[in-house]
Order: C-alpha cells, then sequence, then structure tokens
C-alpha cells in the first residue's frame, strides 16, 4: 500500500515537473511559433492557451487508448488518428475562443489553427501510449499549464510594453515601444524568459541541496 | 517571361523577405531541437520543402470547394490537417513498401515534416494570397527553402556560440533563440520597414 502511493507520489512530481523544471515552451522548446509570434496581447495569449489544451489534451488521452491497440497496427497510423482528432478539436476550441474576443482570429491568424500541429502532442503522443489514461490526461493538463504560464507571462509583458495596455485596458506606462509586438521580439523575449528559468530552476536545486547537506550535518552532529 | 519573373520574384521573397523562420517563427521548433548534425536537419529540410510544395498546391486545388460550404471558416483549418494526414499516410505506405529500413529508422522525422506549423502555413498563406496552382508551387518550395536557408544560417551561428564563453542560463535554446531574433530584426530593417514613433 505504502510502496503503491509512493508510485503515485513519484509518478505525480514527475508530470509535475512538466509545469516549471521541464516546460514544453521555455525547457524543451516545443510549440515556440504560437509563442513566439501570437503572444502580443493578453488576449491572444488566452486564446493560444484554450486552443493548445483543447487540443493535446484529448489527443494525448487518445495516444494512451491507442496503446492498447495490438503491435500490428503500425505507429504511422496512430500519428493519423491523433491528428485527426487535433483537427477535430479545432471547431469546439474556435467557438469557444470566439466569447473571448471577436476579433481574436484576426490578431492571431494562421497561429490559432497551427497549434493543430504543435510539437508537444507529436513528440508525446508516441510515449504516452506506454501510460495509462489517468497519467495521460495529467501530463496533457500539465503541459497546458506549462504553456499557458510562458505564453501569457510573455504576452503580458510584451502588450505592456507595446501598447501600455493589459487586456486593452490602459496603464499607467507611458512610455511605449511597438517594436515588441514584432516576431523578432517575441524570439528575444521568448529566449530571455528561457533564461530566467533556467537560472532559477538551477538556483532553486543549489537551495535544495544546501537544504540536504545542512540536514545531514545536522543529524549526524545529534 | 512575366510568369517566370514572377514566380523569380515570389520565391526570392519568400526565402528572404519573409522568410518562414524569421519572419513568421514556421517550424521554429524543429529548427532548434533536431540533432544538429549536418545530415539530419539538411535530411530534414529536403524533406520539408517537399512537403510544403505539395501541400501548397493541394491546398490551392482544393479551396474553390471548401469556398462553397456553409461553415467554410470552421471546416477549412481541418481539412489542412486532414490533407496533410492523408498526404502522410500516403507517404509512409509507399516508404514502409519501398524502403522499409530507411523508413524505420527516420519515421518520427518524417511525422514532424509533414505535421509542423510550416506545411500548415504554407496551405493557409497560400489560400489567403490567392495563388493559382504555379504560384503556390513557387512559394511552397520558397518556403521549404526558407528553412534551409535558416538551417545554414543557425549552422554558423552554433559554431559561433561554441567558442563563445555565453552565461550557463543561456547556454542552448536562449542563445539561439535570441541569435535568431537579431537576424529576424536585421531582415526586418533589410524589409525596410519603420518603426510607429
Amino acid at each position: 500500500m505504502q510502496r503503491e502511493r509512493n508510485l503515485v507520489k513519484r509518478k505525480l512530481r514527475k508530470e509535475l515537473d512538466l509545469v516549471f523544471v521541464k516546460n514544453p515552451v521555455l525547457v524543451a522548446g516545443l510549440a515556440l511559433a504560437p509563442a513566439v509570434v501570437g503572444s502580443f496581447t493578453v488576449k491572444n495569449g488566452v486564446g493560444l492557451s484554450l486552443v493548445f489544451g483543447m487540443v493535446t489534451i484529448p489527443v494525448l488521452v487518445l495516444a494512451s487508448f491507442l496503446g492498447m491497440l495490438p503491435e500490428k497496427v503500425p505507429q504511422y497510423v496512430r500519428t493519423i488518428a491523433c491528428a485527426v482528432l487535433a483537427a477535430l478539436m479545432l471547431i469546439p476550441a474556435r467557438l469557444l475562443a470566439g466569447g473571448i474576443a471577436p476579433n481574436l482570429f484576426d490578431s492571431l491568424g494562421l497561429y490559432f489553427s497551427a497549434v493543430a500541429v504543435n510539437t508537444v502532442w507529436l513528440v508525446r503522443a508516441p510515449l504516452c501510449q506506454e501510460k495509462k489514461p489517468q497519467w495521460a490526461f495529467c501530463e496533457g493538463i500539465c503541459h497546458t499549464i506549462g504553456f499557458s504560464i510562458c505564453v501569457l507571462s510573455v504576452s503580458a509583458l510584451r502588450e505592456f510594453l507595446a501598447y501600455g495596455t493589459f487586456w486593452g485596458n490602459p496603464t499607467a506606462l507611458s512610455v511605449r515601444f511597438p517594436a515588441v509586438a514584432y516576431a523578432f521580439a517575441g524570439f528575444i523575449t521568448v529566449g530571455v524568459a528561457a533564461a530566467v528559468l533556467r537560472w532559477c530552476i538551477d538556483r532553486g536545486h543549489d537551495v535544495a541541496a544546501l537544504a540536504r547537506r545542512q540536514k545531514k550535518k545536522w543529524g549526524t552532529q545529534r | 517571361m512575366n510568369t517566370l519573373i514572377g514566380i523569380f520574384s515570389l520565391l526570392l521573397t519568400t526565402l528572404v523577405l519573409q522568410n518562414a523562420v524569421f519572419s513568421r517563427a514556421l517550424d521554429i521548433t524543429s529548427l532548434l531541437i533536431l540533432p544538429a548534425g549536418r545530415k539530419s536537419l539538411w535530411r530534414f529540410g529536403l524533406m520539408l520543402t517537399g512537403v510544403t510544395t505539395i501541400a501548397s498546391v493541394l491546398a490551392t486545388l482544393v479551396n474553390p470547394a471548401i469556398g462553397q460550404w456553409e461553415h467554410a471558416r470552421y471546416l477549412r483549418p481541418v481539412v489542412y490537417v486532414l490533407l496533410l494526414a492523408v498526404l502522410y499516410g500516403f507517404a509512409c505506405l509507399l516508404l514502409n513498401w519501398k524502403k522499409r529500413d530507411w523508413f524505420h529508422d527516420h519515421s518520427a522525422m518524417l511525422a514532424m515534416a509533414f505535421f509542423n506549423c510550416a506545411a500548415y502555413g504554407a496551405m493557409a498563406l497560400t489560400v489567403y494570397s490567392g495563388f493559382n496552382w504555379l504560384e503556390a508551387a513557387a512559394f511552397g518550395l520558397g518556403i521549404g527553402l526558407s528553412f534551409l536557408l535558416a538551417v545554414f544560417l543557425l549552422e554558423q551561428g552554433r559554431r559561433c556560440m561554441s567558442i563563445c564563453n555565453i552565461p550557463k542560463a543561456f547556454r542552448g535554446l536562449p542563445a539561439e533563440l535570441v541569435y535568431v531574433g537579431l537576424i529576424s530584426l536585421s531582415l526586418y530593417g533589410l524589409v525596410g520597414h519603420q518603426l510607429a514613433a
């Protein structure tokens, strides 16, 4: 019983690592196109996060079920099934996203629908075939949270600097940098964000290692 | 003659001025995460060029039929992805039949060559621009060649970065993203854009 609980805790920690330590955008470099070009306003960020979640989570769960098929079924057939589901999930995603902002699709252009061919499900779906559906669902949720945190923080910063607004509402910033809304600024912003995250993770590891050393030292002193 | 000049200028525009990677970040993930070995990235680039060219032409041919549907704006992206899936299935069947060993070694790369933002973007942008099939083929070819240009530039950048003393936090993906951003900025200036005051 205790062994099973420890196994579940370890699996859960591994999935939760996907949010920061193995963030799909800033660490793994997946799904970069919408994160770099599309995330220049918070509304865009919310729309991208929504469509990402609605595409990636069902596809990873489907991949888990496809893993139960006999091995005779070739991998490319499973990939095609995942791609078809990803494409079909665009329809409800578009209907829901229309409620956030009517001009969201004009703003995002092809990047809204391009999330259907994001590299997160393409890379992770074959690996999810060896997982149980509940863990594939958990992985999808963690990937979505990781993607959303990255995209929302980058888009908030870019909207604030480029237009001096947040969710279309004016802020106190008087100086504006319109260049931040363009693609090249997206590359640089995401690159710097990736470096900041890596620095924070390294500092976190250093603090954890120091805490373990101190604990061991106090334990031996007693 | 005019057609040839038009095709050539379209190719040049797609390759440099509206580079798929540096201006639109299409398939930037494959560029950065695929193994940095000379052969694998170039091989992927060639596969991608073939996919974008064929996909662009197919999108142009299918678009008049989609335009007549009632909910075309909802169904158009779905049809594009399904077209890519059909192309992928056809390619897999052919390669599995003719070159089974090569197919098994490169199946993951093949999947990435078909299901990526560049292939989808080629289809969407071709239809948005209203090209005929010849212009669509040139546009798709330009997108693939722009990826190969990006591979070449990234290789040079990685070579320079490997001998520089980059801070630990920036090594790898962050530095490469900043490098791509700076090239994107230079191309933006080359086009002649001016930033709003």
